[in-house]
């Protein structure tokens, strides 16, 4: 018996013997209850010992194949699955609160039943249709997301959807395969209210296959892919106006980040002269007769915009850079709708996407400043250095001037840095004078 | 809720296993009470990473020179070797059919014969000689549309036997 597990039994000895109340035998209980098994080392060594197994009971399957009967191929097709929905049966029954335990059944059962998928199609040589095996086995997979509450089978949930839609792209499976896509993000979005290494965990995996959905959405609804990624990352800055109660570190930490170094690469590319006089994917499409594409960029625009407005009243900046980002966002639909990829307009469209990058760096900097935040400070001055390093591509300009120039943004860089440091010190140097008089 | 769980977990279990039953099912039933055919072959030797090795197989050209439709009406030359003649996009009432494996023109079923891992690479080497003084078909199963494979042959012999004999 563990220590812990002795002394609840003597907490409910001594309230059985009226040496303490309910209420006292309640806080005790809380304080010294055994932790749960969540130990992230155990939950990787148990997913992984899941995988090894299933993948050693097939290849050893596999070492004889040629001389086993039909039916007994087909056992052993099944023999993986059967035992991990065994045990998966097991867990919910006995072991249901050892997230080690959900996490790794999880992903046995999800490879159990590709790898019972692809031996029954080996047994009987079915001609190859890869996407329509991917699907299948990701949507039988993804119950055991929800009924384990594991995160594991997730990446492959995500991965296997993709593929297929990948593979049969058209516009009616990229409705579809946004559909599917909501059913895997909706697990994360339950999941906001544990703020975990999980949650984490689940949170970049969904960015960085949501960013893949848009991009194969895209291609079949024959959208402007910079167009798609710039308003998909929009949307990421905006997403924690989703909810007003405020959401976990942990889960909105991909989307900043993703979100804002996205954008702001996009946004780089944007300022090429280049990149406005060059006809677009989308101008060879009739323009305003791309339904599917102008639908889907409007929807993700709106929803940006929509919780931009609810962002407005907690975080002003933020609202400010899904503005900025929005706007070039409708720049640059505008310019393939109306087919202004004429070499006449691109000077102009490549002076406003310039002045907006600019902007978006000043207004980091300025943010960084009043809030003493060296990150959004450096990133600001790392937006303005690598436009004006863009700049050298399109202006000429010889090595002395570009020496100069570089010099004048490195004591820039290096004085704001010191004048926040000194802030920073000053403001807790006054703090701890205030703590110690009172 | 916890109480669904179980209710739930059974219900996934049972749809879990009713995907590869299905198959099994409906495919053993070709395999053992279908009509047989022979369709003439080249084989090549590719890797597919999810299921082993296997010998690609690519049906003769008289095998696609029959316009699109989804089914596939088989009849039996004079060389005792099987050819798809006409292709619709209705079902035929009479005669055997065979389903396309594709669904914007006529594509044969055949197209892989799995195989050992050791075994594959010697098929291979089999393949070369095919074509020139060797003749490559393949046994199928035929019934309501679902055709199954069941056998690769090299001049009438067993391409397992073949290599089993050579080792």
């Amino acid at each position: 018996m563990r220590k812990e597990e002795w002394l609840i039994a003597e907490i409910d000895s001594w309230q059985q013997s009226e040496l303490i109340d309910a209420d006292t035998a309640g806080v005790l209980k809380d304080r010294y209850a055994p932790k749960r098994n969540t130990n992230a080392l155990i939950i990787l060594f148990s997913v992984i010992g899941a995988l090894l197994i299933g993948a050693g009971v097939i290849l050893i399957g596999a070492w004889n194949w040629e001389y086993f009967p039909i039916p007994l191929r087909i056992a052993i097709a099944f023999l993986p699955l059967v035992i991990s929905q065994a045990l998966a049966v097991f867990t919910v029954r006995a072991k249901y609160e050892s997230l080690a335990w959900r996490e790794s059944i999880a992903i046995l059962v999800t490879a159990s039943v590709f790898a019972s998928i692809a031996i029954v199609g080996q047994v009987f040589h079915l001609p190859s249709d890869y996407g329509a095996y991917v699907l299948t086995c990701g949507l039988l997979s993804l119950p055991m997301i929800y009924i384990l509450d594991a995160a594991s089978p997730l990446l492959v949930y995500y991965w296997a959807i993709l593929n297929w839609a990948a593979l049969e792209s058209s516009p009616t499976n990229a409705l579809i395969l946004l559909g599917l896509f909501v059913l895997g993000a909706l697990f994360v979005y339950l999941k906001k209210g544990k703020a975990t290494a999980r949650l984490a965990y689940m949170a970049r995996v969904t960015v960085a296959a949501g960013f893949a959905l848009v991009l194969i959405m895209g291609i079949a609804l024959k959208c402007s892919l910079l167009l798609v990624a710039l308003c998909y990352f929009v949307l990421l800055v905006s997403i924690e106006g989703l909810s007003v109660e405020g959401l976990p570190e942990q889960l909105l930490a991909p989307f900043k980040i993703i979100g804002v170094l996205g954008g702001l690469i996009t946004t780089a590319i944007l300022t090429y002269e280049a990149m406005w006089s060059y006809a677009d994917t989308w101008s060879y499409q009739g323009r305003l007769a791309n339904v599917g594409g102008s639908a889907m960029i409007g929807i993700m625009l709106a929803a940006a915009v929509f919780f931009a407005i609810r962002l407005f009243k907690y975080d002003k900046a933020k609202s400010g850079l899904v503005a900025s980002l929005a706007f070039l966002c409708v720049l640059r639909f505008l310019w393939i709708m109306f087919g202004l990829s004429d070499s006449s307009y691109a000077f102009i469209f490549m002076c406003v996407s310039n002045l907006a990058m600019l902007l978006i760096a000043v207004g980091f900097i300025v943010y960084g400043v009043r809030k003493t935040a060296p990150l959004q400070t450096n990133i600001g001055m790392a937006a303005i250095c690598a436009l004006i390093a863009m700049r050298f591509f399109d202006v000429e300009m010889d090595f002395l001037w570009r020496g100069i120039v570089f010099l004048v943004l490195g004591t820039v860089f290096l004085l704001v840095n010191v004048k926040i440091l000194r802030t920073r010190k000053q403001s807790k140097q006054e703090e701890s004078r205030q703590e110690d008089e009172a | 809720m916890k109480k669904l769980l179980m209710p739930a977990l059974i219900a996934v279990i049972v749809a879990q296993l009713f995907a590869p039953a299905y198959t099994v099912i409906n495919r053993y039933d070709i395999l053992k009470t279908g009509e047989e055919f022979k369709f003439k072959v080249r084989p090549v030797d590719p890797y597919d990473a999810f299921r082993g090795r296997y010998v690609s197989l690519s049906p003769e050209q008289r095998q696609g020179s029959h316009g699109s439709g989804r089914y596939g009406v088989i009849t039996v030359g004079a060389d005792g070797f099987a050819l798809i003649s006409s292709a619709s996009d209705k079902k035929p009432v009479s005669g055997t059919y065979v389903k396309s494996s594709d669904r914007s023109s006529f594509v044969l079923p055949i197209d892989r014969y799995y195989m050992n891992e050791k075994l594959a690479p010697e098929a291979e080497t089999l393949v070369q000689q095919v074509g020139s003084d060797k003749e490559a078909y393949v046994t199928v199963r035929v019934k309501n549309g679902g055709m199954v494979i069941s056998g690769l042959f090299i001049d009438g012999v067993a391409i397992e036997e073949i290599i089993r004999h050579r080792s």
